[in-house]
């Protein structure tokens, strides 16, 4: 099957900063999988995600979406956003609208769809991610679980084939974590490749089936939860040897 | 804060914002050109009825904001109602003191016209209270689209809205994390953490505000913040009731000052 990402060779420095936030990095990401990003703060996993949505351009090297290369034109980073979509770290940084519909309804009404169809959508979406009580209500008055719940909505209303989802765990307690795997698992069950970027091991033990481990810009592994943590000098190189007791294995 | 919250959650709510927004454009704008105390202060206790009684916003509520904006409108107008000057006042004053080479007096003229400015602003006031605890900024952002106004002008005021949140969410998770931190014990310190908090407040404001354009160019933003308009319902007694306040504040147009 063709990965729904490659990178070849790329590069990334951010403004004013001499250190490369990616740093030759190279990786293919599987389609269809849940896939848990891991590595240490500023070892690159945001850069990653703005990198396949389009929102950062990589200085040097290519990256491919299901085997074509990016196109930056306007019409093609519709095309890519429409089909790939993410969902940010902190949810006060996406919500912007007023109301929870209305935010909602953003990337639907962008997209170019009749007002009944991002209706049915903004309906469908709040329904997965059990947010249909709230739609009224303004985001500033929401729970945390909850912005990370409208926010999510706000991606998959565009139905999205690939949702990134950076560190959305992060901020949010563990029942409206256990809400979000719920969502992430619909969505997996229906085809959607997951990119989930973490800190958490149990993340990668428990739920994904494919992992990317990020060390200073580049990768440092790329394969199976089992290929990682039944592996002592992997995780030793990789730094994850420092915190794996955070998880069994059998 | 406060009036959002209530703009939320009170009875009128789903009405339809086009309806109270004529009935409190009527009234405010009957209130500037009638110029009559009578009709004034009628638009007054009507919209404080229609703010209490139909849309349920409680009666303390309504009497803080009126009671903060009464004294505002009280300090303005003493210059009106009260003369200061180095020459001898006239004759026809009603009270007069003399302070040093200073005169402070006050004329039936002066107290007639800060009383009609008073009673006219605060008709009017009351009237922008009614719209604003009783319509969300979303609907009025809505209302302002259909009338066709500027949509740059709407995303402006729409983003300007969220970010007065965000701005007020950061100012006190940073104003506590001073606070734990001994940051205001002294009047010395206390400036010196409002003045790291003000610089701080900025860059974050600043990055926030392109995590946010990045979050917007990720669906799609391509220069209009396009949303779902909202649904609402028709409330024919309320038109009711807006007629018949219009009406009555004509008649007390009649009534000779």
């Amino acid at each position: 099957m063709t990965p729904v990402f490659e990178f070849a060779d790329v590069w990334f420095r951010h403004n004013g900063q001499s250190d490369c936030a990616l740093c030759g990095l190279t990786v293919s990401i599987p389609s269809g999988e849940k896939i848990a990003v891991v590595g240490r703060n500023g070892s690159g996993k945001s850069t990653l995600f703005l990198h396949c949505n389009g929102l950062y351009r990589p200085q040097q090297g290519q990256i491919r979406f299901n085997g074509e290369p990016l196109s930056y034109t306007r019409a093609g980073l519709r095309q890519l956003r429409q089909r790939v979509g993410i969902v940010f770290q902190n949810p006060d940084d996406q919500l912007f609208s007023a109301s929870v519909a209305q935010d909602i309804s953003f990337g639907p009404l962008n997209l170019g769809l009749s007002q009944a169809e991002t209706t049915r959508r903004v309906q469908q979406a709040a329904e997965l991610c059990a947010i249909t009580h709230l739609l009224d209500r303004p985001t500033h008055a929401l729970s945390g679980g909850e912005k990370a719940r409208a926010a999510m909505a706000g991606v998959l209303a565009m139905e999205p084939s690939v949702v990134l989802a950076d560190e959305l765990l992060s901020a949010i307690d563990p029942w409206a974590r256990l809400d979000i795997f719920e969502i992430l698992q619909t969505l997996h069950d229906h085809g959607t490749t997951i990119l989930l970027a973490t800190h958490d091991l149990s993340v990668v033990r428990y739920w994904a089936t494919h992992v990317i481990v990020l060390q200073r810009g580049t990768v440092a592994f790329s394969g199976t939860p089992q290929q990682l943590l039944r592996n002592p000098s992997l995780l030793e190189a990789t730094e994850l040897s420092k915190i794996w007791w955070t998880v069994e294995l059998d | 804060m406060l009036i959002d919250r209530y703009a939320y959650g009170n009875r009128l709510r789903h009405t339809e914002p086009a309806l109270k927004a004529g009935i409190a454009l009527t009234v405010l704008t009957l209130c500037l050109a009638l110029d009559h105390p009578w009709a004034s202060l009628w638009a007054l206790g009507w919209m404080s009825l229609l703010t209490v009684a139909v849309a349920r916003i409680p009666a303390r509520v309504f009497g803080r904001i009126l009671f903060g904006e009464s004294t505002f409108l009280a300090l303005a107008t003493v210059g009106i109602a009260v003369t200061l000057t180095v020459a001898t006042p006239p004759d026809a004053t009603l009270w007069r003191w003399h302070v040093g080479s200073l005169w402070i007096f006050g004329t039936a003229e002066g107290l007639s016209a800060a009383l009609r400015t008073v009673s006219r602003a605060l008709g009017a006031v009351s009237a922008m209270n009614f719209l604003a605890l009783t319509t969300p900024l979303v609907d009025l952002l809505a209302l302002l689209r259909r009338w066709h106004v500027p949509g740059a002008l709407i995303d402006i005021t729409a983003m300007v809205y969220r970010a007065t949140f965000l701005l007020l969410d950061n100012l006190h998770r940073m104003r506590t994390a001073q606070e734990c931190r001994l940051g205001y014990v002294t009047a010395r310190n206390s400036m010196h953490s409002a003045a790291l908090l003000g610089g701080n407040l900025f860059m974050k404001t600043f990055q926030q505000g392109r995590r946010l354009q990045y979050a917007l160019d990720a669906r799609g933003f391509d220069g209009e913040l396009r949303v779902l308009p909202a649904k609402y319902r028709s409330n024919p007694g309320l038109a009711l009731w807006g007629v018949g306040g219009v009406m009555a504040m004509l008649g007390m147009w009649r009534i000779p000052v």
